[in-house]
């Protein structure tokens, strides 16, 4: 199987608003306003990651930013997964995100 | 208690920066007004560097630069660059004159996300008819130098009765040049396409071919081009809503500084728009007059405030129902159900039945028309 690396289309670019307190994908003509996971996912769409990658680091990130350090709180492995893959699956459709099959080599 | 939701002014997103009304073409459905500003009316690059600022904090989080030609602001690296730094995405909207390779490189290293280029049909003889200039060739090595660079395509069409017979073409130009985005714009009749209504306006049957090639493009380009259709209002039965809402996503600031709701609504007569050389953009979008008169439900007629639409279409634009009414508190006269709903029925009943030639021609845009 070949490993696939989603990475944020060159048209868009991530912003925290400080103004609205909200993570902004800034779009030709569109700006999309994002919930605290939509960004997290998205920031790790560096070319660089796997879905499974992604979803590693992001349980992480929520495991570390929880009072509680019990993973009961948060849905399985797989279940994230499927919902990460879901959520990008969508994002290529609009166009907002590509899935490369070859990391992106440093320059 | 139930908070007024109406009534709460959230900050703009976007700014349309119209540099200068100055420009190479002569589009008769040009939407700047009639009576444009002239050069020595113009803000300052200073000016302009000081609304940016004040856009930012503000809230607003993407600029597009326009005009009239925005590349004849000679410092327009200078205002990227300044926007860039302020975290604001940003886009060119342009005819495509002037914008060499060496532009090119030097707005996209100043930090320009996004160029539209604009074309006035999908080959050269009828483009450059339209825009009253030989511009087409230029306007194809402006696409090059876009792609050259590495920023990203739009493309904008604007349609009309003496082009949408051809949109085949146009999608063929569109994807030849490989555009990311397309724009295929329904003539909106405002200022000088007002003035030529009746040369540009499609009959239905044309608007209903063009529907189709429309669809069936977008279907099989699916992944490779993003297709917008600005739909046109005269053959739909609910107006559009105006620009997201009167003062509710984005703003204008005009070449001489006026601060519009939106790009056209310097025509309504009797209403005083702000300038930025007298009064902060924060002060404007909050609490001026000008752009608190649509905000909400309050300044709707009865039409449309015992229509459930009219969270959907805020009544429509306000522009046209001053264009074509003489009252900017009207129903949009698109709406199937407006008291002025005739007016559109006409337009379109005189445009399906038109069998002789067109008696008057067309009028092309002219940048120093004469005031009277």
């Amino acid at each position: 199987m070949t490993a696939s690396f989603p990475k944020l289309s060159t048209k868009g670019r991530l912003k925290y608003d400080q103004i609205r307190e909200k993570h902004l994908l800034l779009l030709p003509e569109k700006v999309v306003v994002l919930n605290e996971t939509a960004a997290s996912i998205l920031a790790l769409c560096d070319g660089n990651e796997t879905i499974h990658t992604i979803t590693g680091k992001l349980r992480d990130s929520l495991m570390e930013g929880s009072e509680n350090t019990e993973t009961e709180a948060l849905p399985s492995f797989e279940k994230m997964k499927r919902e990460i893959t879901q959520f990008l699956h969508d994002m290529v459709d609009y166009g907002w995100v590509v899935i490369q099959y070859d990391r992106v080599k440093d320059k | 208690m139930i908070e007024s939701k109406t009534n709460r002014v959230e900050p703009p997103y976007s700014l349309l920066a119209e540099l200068t009304h100055r420009c190479p073409l002569h589009c008769p459905y040009c939407s700047n007004p009639i009576e444009m500003i002239q050069k020595e009316r113009e803000l300052t690059t200073e000016d302009w560097l000081h609304v940016l600022s004040e856009a930012a904090e503000l809230g607003v989080v993407e600029v597009h630069f326009s005009g009239g030609e925005p590349l004849l602001w000679k410092d327009l690296d200078v205002l990227v660059q300044h926007a860039y730094s302020l975290e604001m995405y940003t886009n060119l909207i342009t005819s495509g004159i002037g914008l060499t390779m060496e532009k090119a490189k030097h707005l996209k290293e100043a930090g320009l996300d996004n160029v539209q280029i604009s074309f006035q049909a999908g080959e050269k003889t009828q483009s450059d008819r339209i825009g009253g200039y030989k511009a087409f060739d230029r306007k194809r090595e402006a696409v090059r130098a876009v792609k050259k660079s590495g920023m990203h395509l739009s493309l904008n069409f604007v349609l009309h009765r003496l082009n949408i017979d051809d949109l085949d073409k146009i999608i063929a130009l569109a994807e030849e040049m490989k555009a990311e985005r397309v724009e295929l714009a329904n003539t909106q009749y405002y200022n000088w396409a007002l003035l030529n209504r009746n040369q540009l306006l499609p009959t239905r049957e044309q608007i209903e071919r063009a529907s189709e090639v429309y669809e069936a493009a977008k279907a099989r380009l699916k992944n490779e081009m993003e297709m917008i259709w600005v739909i046109p209002d005269y053959y739909a039965s609910t107006p559009k809503p105006c620009m997201g809402g009167w003062g509710q996503i984005g703003l204008t600031v005009a070449p001489n500084g006026d601060v519009l709701p939106c790009p056209t609504a310097g025509m309504i007569e009797g209403l005083f728009f702000e300038n930025v050389r007298e009064s902060s953009l924060r002060y404007i979008w909050n609490d001026s007059k000008s752009f608190n008169q649509f905000r909400g439900e309050e300044w709707m007629p009865e039409t449309c405030r015992s229509c459930d639409l009219r969270h959907v279409d805020g009544g429509g634009c306000r522009c046209q129902a001053f264009a074509l009414t003489g009252d900017a508190y009207a129903t949009d006269p698109v709406c199937q159900w407006a008291p002025h709903h005739h007016i559109i029925e006409k337009a379109v009943k005189d445009t399906n039945s038109k069998t002789e030639k067109l008696s008057s021609s067309i009028i092309y845009r002219q940048y120093a028309r004469k005031l009277k």
